[in-house]
C-alpha cells in the first residue's frame, strides 16, 4: 500500500515538474480564454487533468481512518478527565505548563516544522504551506486536552526520527534544513510577511476589542508588544523617521499602550481605531500609485481578494438557505464583509513595498482576516450590536462606495471626511457606552427591601434554562407532543406552572429580566449585566452568601463578570474561536444568520453544563446558586420563512435536549437533592407565522398563538418541600415570577412576592395581560 | 490563482482540527485540487458553449494522417529535425510519446497535436486503436506476433527510421518485417533489407535512402562544442552485456594507458549501470586509484567525444558518430559472435559494421590488447581524408535528412488523400 501510494505520489511529482514551467509560460504570455485553451492543450498533450494531483495524495489519506479513530478516542475521554501523567496534572485539560500557557502545542508545532526540514524535495511554496498549516494547528490545537496534544506531539516525534533517519542514510537528497540561513531573517522578503502579520494584529485586536467588548488578559498585552514592534519595526525599514505622518504612529503607540496597559475600558480602543484607519489610509494613498482608479477596480488585483471572501460565504449562506433566502440579511452580509475586508486588504497593501506581490499580500489578509478576527469581529457587530435593517446596510454600502472612490480617485478632502467620520463614529460610541454603562444602572439596583432579605433555608438554587421550549399547553396547536416532556417532568417531582410566558422574546431579553425580577431591561448593556452577575437575583444571592456560578455564553453576558465563576471563562481568545465556531455553523449546519447565540466549548453547551453541575456538586456542598443557559433545543431558523418540517425539526431538537434534561435531574437528584431546581425556558419555538421574531408581521394578523410562540415559556420546578412552596407560588406566571417565589420560599416570607414585574406584556398592539390575550 | 482559492477553504478550517498537520496539508491540497479541477472545468464549459454560439473553431483532438511515434527522449535526436521540418513547412501532424520528459511534448505549435501515452501496456493499447494514415517510428517489432505492439488497422504505411549507422544487421531477426518504408542513412543499406525480403520472400519494402537525422542532430551540436585537450584523451566507449570491450578486454588495457599518462574518459553504456550495476562499479572502484582516468556518467555523450582524441570500443554505434562527426580515428575490438543467431546479420552472412570497422580506424583482438599503447599510437598517426570519403558514402543528405523526410511524408500524405 505504501509502496503504491509512494509511487502515485512520485509519478504526480514528476509530471508537475515537467508541466510546472510550461504552464508558467503559458499564463506569462497568455490571457483568459487563450490561456484556457492553451492550458488544456497541456493537459491533454501529458495526458493530465488537475484531478489527478489529488493522487499524490493517496498514501496521507489512507491515514485518515486512523487519526480519526485516534482523535475521537481521546476526545472527551471521560476515562482521562482528573488523570496525571508525569508532568501533566489532567490529561483532559490544556496542560498550561508555562505558567498557564500551553506548551504541548508548541511542542507539536515545533516538531512538525522540523520534520518539513528533513523531508526531501520539497518545493519552496511545500515547505511554506506545511509551515502554515502547522501554525494553524497551533491555533486550532491550543486549547485541546494534554491528551490529544501528547498524542500528537508523539505523532510528530516519531515521523520526524523517521525523517532524520532517512536524511542520515540518504544525505546526498535536497532537504530543507541545507537551506537553512539565519541571514534569512534580514531577508526583506521575511521582514514584509513579519511586518504584515504584526499589522493585521494591530488592525483585528483593535477592531475586535471594539466589537466584542474589552479584557485585560496576558493575549492583550503580547498584542500590545506586537503592535508597537510592528509599528516601530515599519518605521525603522523604511527609515522615513523625518516624514511628517511619523506623528501618525506615535499618536496610535501612545494611545494603543495606554489603552491596553491602563485600566481603562474599550473606548481607547475606539478612538485608536480610527485613527488607524485614518493614518493606514493616508500611508497607502502616499505610498502607492494609481493612475486611473476604474482600471483597477476592474483587475484581478483588486478583486480576487476581497470579493473572493465574499462569494464564499454568500456562496454558502445562499446554498444552505435555498428556501428561506432573507435579502436584506444578504444585502447586509455583502456589506459588511465587503467593507471590512477592501479596508483590510488595502491596509494590507500599505504595510508592503515591491517584495511582495499583490497575491501573497492578499493570501495574508484572508488568513489573518479569518484567523485573528475578522470573522468574530463581523459577527460580534451584527450579534451585539447591529440589527439587519436596512439603515445598516445603507451604511456599509455607502461606506464602502466612499471608500472606493476616495482611495482611487484621490480624493484627498474626502479621505479627510472620512477619517472625521470614523472618529466620529468611535467618539459616539464611547458616549453611547458610557450613556449606557450609568444612565440605565438603576434598574439593576436592588431596593431596601431587597437589600435587607434573609434567607431561612440554605437550600442551593439550580436555574437551568433551555432555549425555545413552549409552554406545555401549547405543544399541541404547535403540533408537537408533550407527552415524553411531562413524562420526565412527573417523574422527577417538577411541578409544572400553566400558561406561562415571559418579558420578551429574546434569550437576552427574556433571562435579562429573568435575572433582574423586572420588566424588560431596556439597554442592552445592562442586559449583558444583569446576566453575567450584576442582576438582582444575583445580588440577592450574593449577599445571602450563595457561590455563584454562571455557564452562559458571551452573546448574552459580553466580558461582563460579577459572579465567582464564569464559565466558560472570559478571554479574547475564546471569542475568536466561538466566531469560528458561529461560522462553522453558518456554514455547515446552514444557519448562516445574525441572530444566532455564540456557543461556547461545545456548540450546544450541554457537555460545558454536565462537566460543571458534576463538579459543583460533587465537591461543593455549601450554598450555591448556579445559573445556565442550554442552546436546545433552540428555536427555528429565523430567516422570515418557515421551513416545510419546522415542527418536526423542533421535535428532534427537543428530544435531542431531554436526554440532557434527564441528566441534569439525575446528577442533582444523586448528589443533592434539596436543592431547588428550576427548568425554564427563555421564549417560545417560533414554530408558527413567518417563523421569526413577527417584526414584519400585520399587527392585526397577530393571533393569541403566534404570541404565545414567542412569548410563551415552559417554567418547572422542583421543590425540595413542594407544602412550603405552595404557600408562594399559587400565581406564577411570567418567568420573571419564578425568582420572587424563589426567594419567598428561601426567606420563608411573602415580602420577595412584591418584587414580581407587571404582568402585561405588550406586543404590537396586543398584550398578554395576566395570561391572557387581548 | 491557488493564493486566492485559499481564502475559500480557509473558512472551514476547524475541520481540520480531526487530523494532524500533516493530513491538514494534505486536505489542503484535496481541497485545492478540487477547487482547481471544478473552476478548470467550469471554464471548459463556458468557453465550449461560447465557441458553439459564436461559430468559432472547436479545439477537439485531431487526427492528422502523419504520426510520429518516439519511445522517449533518447530518440529526440532522431526526431528532432524531423519535427523541426514538419513545423517549418506547416504540414500538421500527431506525435505520440511513451516519456513524459520528451521534449517534443514541450513544443507548443498549433501544427503539432503532441500526446504523452503512457508506457507500456497502457500505450500498446493506445497504439494499437490508432487512426492515422502514415506511422513514422524508431521502434523495430511494431506488427509482429510475438511483440505486444500491433500495427493499427488503420495505418496505411508504417514507416521505420534507421537511428545508427550500419544496416539492418544488428536488428534482431524479424525486427521490420511489418514495416511498408524503411528510411535509411545511404543506399548501401538497401542490401542488406532487400536480401531479407528475399530470404524470408516478403512483400517488397520501399527503401528511401533519405539520411540519418540523429546524426544531423549530433552534427549539429557537436560542431558548436568541439573542445580540445591535451595531453592525448582516449574515449573507452564499451557497449554492455557480456560480448562488449570491457567484459572481453578486461581493464588491465586502460590501466596500461594510465600508466602510459594518457588522459581516459570511460564511458561505461548507459545500459550497465542499470544492468551490470555491480560489475560496472567494480571496474569504476578499480580504476579510481587513477588520476587520469575519469568516469563520464552524463548522458549527453557529446562533450567526452569532444575532448576525446580517440575512441577505443566494440561494436558500439558510437564509434561510427565519433568517427564521422569528429573525423578522429576509433579502435575496434573484434568480438565473436559465433552462436548469437537473433540478428539478422547472421541470417545475411556479412556484417557491414565490423567489416567496414577497419574504414574508421583499427580492428584488434582481445590479445592485441596488450600492446595497446602501441596501438594507440598507430592510429592516432592514420590520415583524416580517409574517414571524409567513407562517411559520405555511408549518410547522405548531411544536415538535410530532416528536411528530406518531411518533404517525402508531405508527398506521401498527398498521395494517401488522392487514394482516399
Amino acid at each position: 500500500m505504501k509502496k503504491w501510494t509512494e509511487r502515485l505520489s512520485a509519478k504526480e511529482r514528476e509530471i508537475q515538474d515537467v508541466l510546472k514551467p510550461l504552464l508558467d509560460n503559458i499564463n506569462k504570455n497568455f490571457q483568459a480564454e487563450q490561456r484556457h485553451h492553451k492550458i488544456k492543450k497541456l493537459y491533454r498533450t501529458y495526458s493530465y487533468h488537475p484531478i489527478y494531483g489529488l493522487r499524490a495524495l493517496m498514501g496521507i489519506f489512507s491515514q485518515v481512518p486512523f487519526l480519526f479513530g485516534a482523535y475521537y478516542m481521546l476526545l472527551n475521554r471521560p476515562e482521562i478527565r482528573g488523570v496525571s501523567f508525569w508532568i501533566f496534572n489532567d490529561l483532559s485539560k490544556a496542560d498550561g505548563l508555562w505558567g498557564g500557557v500551553n506548551a504541548l502545542p508548541f511542542l507539536m508545532t515545533g516538531l512538525n516544522i522540523i520534520l518539513l526540514l528533513f523531508t526531501p524535495r520539497l518545493t519552496k511554496k511545500e515547505i511554506y504551506q506545511g509551515i502554515l498549516i502547522a501554525l494553524l494547528f497551533l491555533i486550532l490545537l491550543y486549547k485541546e486536552s494534554s491528551a490529544l496534544l501528547i498524542y500528537w506531539s508523539l505523532n510528530n516525534f516519531f515521523n520526524m526520527m523517521v525523517a532524520i533517519v532517512a536524511f542520515i542514510r540518504k544525505p546526498h537528497l535536497d532537504y530543507p534544513i541545507k537551506h537553512i540561513n539565519l541571514k534569512m531573517i534580514r531577508n526583506p522578503y521575511v521582514q514584509q510577511i513579519m511586518l504584515l502579520v504584526a499589522g493585521n494584529i494591530i488592525i483585528f485586536s483593535v477592531l475586535q476589542k471594539w466589537a466584542l467588548g474589552y479584557s485585560k488578559g496576558k493575549m492583550d498585552k503580547f498584542l500590545g508588544l506586537i503592535i508597537l514592534y510592528g509599528i516601530l519595526k515599519y518605521l525603522l525599514y523604511k527609515k522615513q523617521w523625518k516624514k511628517s505622518w511619523l506623528t501618525y504612529p506615535i499618536v496610535i503607540s501612545i494611545f494603543i499602550t495606554i489603552g491596553i496597559y491602563s485600566k481603562s475600558t474599550v473606548n481607547y480602543a475606539v478612538l485608536c481605531l480610527g485613527i488607524i484607519f485614518g493614518l493606514i489610509n493616508l500611508l497607502f494613498y502616499k505610498q502607492v500609485e494609481i493612475k486611473n482608479g476604474f482600471q483597477l477596480f476592474i483587475s484581478k488585483d483588486y478583486w480576487n481578494g476581497p470579493v473572493l471572501y465574499l462569494g464564499a460565504i454568500l456562496l454558502f449562506h445562499i446554498s444552505n438557505n435555498l428556501n428561506v433566502v432573507n435579502f436584506p440579511s444578504i444585502v447586509l452580509l455583502i456589506g459588511v464583509i465587503l467593507f471590512i475586508s477592501s479596508y483590510v486588504y488595502w491596509c494590507n497593501l500599505s504595510f508592503v513595498n515591491e517584495k511582495l506581490t499583490t497575491d501573497e499580500v492578499s493570501f495574508i489578509t484572508g488568513i489573518s482576516f479569518i484567523l485573528l478576527g475578522g470573522y468574530p469581529i463581523i459577527v460580534g457587530l451584527l450579534t451585539l450590536y447591529a440589527p439587519p435593517s436596512y439603515i445598516y446596510v445603507t451604511y456599509f454600502i455607502l461606506g464602502f462606495v466612499l471608500l472606493y472612490f476616495s482611495f482611487f480617485q484621490h480624493k484627498k478632502m474626502l479621505q479627510v471626511v472620512l477619517l472625521i467620520s470614523a472618529l466620529g463614529i468611535g467618539s459616539m460610541q464611547i458616549i453611547k457606552s458610557s450613556d449606557d454603562g450609568t444612565k440605565n444602572d438603576s434598574i439593576l439596583k436592588l431596593s431596601k427591601d431587597m437589600e435587607q432579605l434573609k434567607f431561612s433555608d440554605s437550600a442551593s438554587v439550580f436555574l437551568i434554562v433551555f432555549d425555545a421550549v413552549p409552554s406545555l399547553e401549547l405543544f399541541p396547536k404547535l403540533g408537537l407532543d408533550s407527552s415524553k416532556l411531562l413524562a420526565l417532568l412527573h417523574e422527577h417531582n417538577f411541578k409544572i406552572y400553566p400558561k406561562t410566558y415571559s418579558w420578551g422574546r429574546g434569550s437576552r431579553t427574556s433571562m435579562s429580566a429573568t435575572h433582574n425580577m423586572s420588566e424588560a431591561v431596556p439597554s442592552p448593556i445592562d442586559m449583558q449585566k444583569s446576566l453575567a452577575g450584576e442582576g438582582r437575583v444575583w445580588k440577592v444571592f450574593k449577599q445571602n452568601h450563595y457561590k455563584t456560578i454562571n455557564i452562559q455564553h458571551v452573546y448574552m453576558t459580553s466580558f461582563f463578570n460579577a459572579v465567582d465563576k464564569m464559565l466558560p471563562p472570559r478571554v479574547s481568545a475564546t471569542v475568536k474561536l466561538d466566531g469560528m465556531e458561529l461560522l462553522l455553523l453558518g456554514i455547515c449546519v446552514g444557519e448562516f444568520r445574525f441572530d444566532l447565540h455564540l456557543p461556547l466549548g461545545d456548540l450546544s453547551m450541554q457537555g460545558t453544563i454536565i462537566e460543571y453541575l458534576q463538579k459543583v456538586l460533587s465537591h461543593r456542598q455549601e450554598r450555591t446558586f448556579l445559573a445556565s443557559h442550554m442552546n436546545g433545543p433552540g428555536h427555528s431558523q429565523n430567516s422570515g420563512h418557515c421551513m416545510p418540517n419546522e415542527s418536526q425539526l423542533f421535535a428532534n431538537r427537543l428530544d435531542a435536549a431531554l436526554k440532557y434534561m434527564r441528566k441534569y435531574i439525575n446528577l442533582i437528584e444523586k448528589h443533592n437533592p434539596q436543592a431547588v431546581v428550576v427548568f425554564m425556558s427563555d421564549h417560545g419555538a417560533y414554530l408558527k407565522g413567518d417563523c421569526k421574531n413577527l417584526d414584519d408581521y400585520p399587527p392585526e394578523e397577530v393571533t393569541e398563538l403566534l404570541m404565545r410562540d414567542r412569548f410563551g415559556t415552559m417554567v418547572a420546578i422542583r421543590w425540595p418541600d413542594p407544602k412550603k412552596a405552595q404557600q408562594y407560588d399559587q400565581d406564577l406566571l411570567l418567568n420573571q415570577d419564578v425568582f420572587p417565589i424563589v426567594f419567598a420560599y428561601l426567606s420563608d416570607s411573602k415580602v420577595p412576592l412584591r418584587w414580581k414585574p407587571k404582568r402585561v406584556v405588550p406586543f404590537k398592539g396586543h398584550y398578554l395581560d395576566n395570561g391572557i390575550f387581548k | 490563482m491557488r493564493w486566492y482559492i485559499g481564502f475559500l477553504f480557509l473558512l472551514p478550517m476547524p475541520l481540520y482540527a480531526y487530523l494532524d498537520p500533516g493530513t491538514g496539508n494534505a486536505l489542503l491540497y484535496l481541497i485545492f485540487g478540487i477547487f482547481g479541477t471544478v473552476v478548470y472545468a467550469l471554464k471548459g464549459w463556458f468557453y465550449a458553449i461560447k465557441a458553439k454560439i459564436t461559430g468559432q473553431q472547436s479545439n477537439a483532438i485531431v487526427n492528422h494522417p502523419i504520426s510520429l511515434f518516439s519511445e522517449g527522449a533518447n530518440y529526440w535526436s532522431t526526431f528532432e529535425p524531423i519535427v523541426s521540418a514538419l513545423l517549418k513547412h506547416k504540414i500538421p501532424f500527431n506525435y505520440y510519446s511513451m516519456d513524459i520528459h520528451d521534449p517534443a511534448l514541450a513544443i507548443q505549435d498549433d501544427l503539432m497535436e503532441a500526446k504523452y501515452i503512457g508506457q507500456g501496456t497502457k500505450a500498446f493499447v493506445f497504439l494499437n486503436h490508432l487512426d492515422t494514415k502514415i506511422l513514422l517510428s524508431t521502434t523495430p517489432n511494431i506488427g509482429n506476433d510475438d511483440f505486444a505492439l500491433k500495427r493499427s488497422s488503420k495505418i496505411d504505411c508504417l514507416v521505420h527510421v534507421l537511428h545508427g549507422f550500419g544496416d539492418i544487421g544488428y536488428y534482431r531477426k524479424g525486427s521490420i518485417d511489418a514495416y511498408d518504408v524503411i528510411i535509411t542513412s545511404a543506399d548501401f543499406c538497401a542490401r542488406s533489407i532487400m536480401d531479407i525480403q528475399q530470404i524470408r520472400s516478403m512483400k517488397p519494402k520501399e527503401i528511401m535512402a533519405l539520411g540519418l537525422p540523429y546524426f544531423d542532430y549530433l552534427y549539429a551540436k557537436s560542431k558548436r562544442n568541439i573542445l580540445t585537450t591535451t595531453p592525448t584523451t582516449i574515449l573507452i566507449g564499451p557497449s554492455w552485456g557480456n560480448k562488449s570491450l570491457l567484459r572481453v578486454g578486461g581493464i588491465e588495457f586502460i590501466k596500461i594507458l594510465a600508466q602510459n599518462n594518457y588522459t581516459i574518459i570511460l564511458r561505461p553504456h548507459p545500459h550497465s549501470f542499470k544492468v551490470e550495476k555491480e560489475f560496472i562499479e567494480n571496474c569504476i572502484e578499480e580504476l579510481s586509484i587513477f588520476p587520469n582516468v575519469t568516469i563520464d556518467r552524463d548522458r549527453d555523450g557529446t562533450i567526452s567525444m569532444s575532448q576525446s582524441h580517440l575512441l577505443i570500443s566494440d561494436n558500439s554505434g558510437i564509434r561510427y558518430d565519433f568517427a564521422f562527426i569528429y573525423e578522429r580515428p576509433v579502435i575496434t575490438l573484434k568480438l565473436d559472435y559465433s552462436g548469437d543467431d537473433e540478428y539478422e546479420f547472421k541470417e545475411l552472412g556479412y556484417d557491414w559494421q565490423m567489416d567496414n570497422s577497419e574504414k574508421i580506424g583499427l580492428v584488434l583482438s582481445a590479445t592485441d590488447l596488450d600492446h595497446i599503447a602501441h596501438h594507440v599510437e598507430t592510429a592516432l598517426a592514420l590520415p583524416v581524408s580517409n574517414l571524409q570519403e567513407f562517411r559520405d558514402q555511408a549518410v547522405v543528405n548531411i544536415g538535410q535528412s530532416g528536411e528530406k523526410i518531411a518533404q517525402w511524408l508531405k508527398q506521401r500524405r498527398e498521395e494517401c488523400t488522392t487514394s482516399i
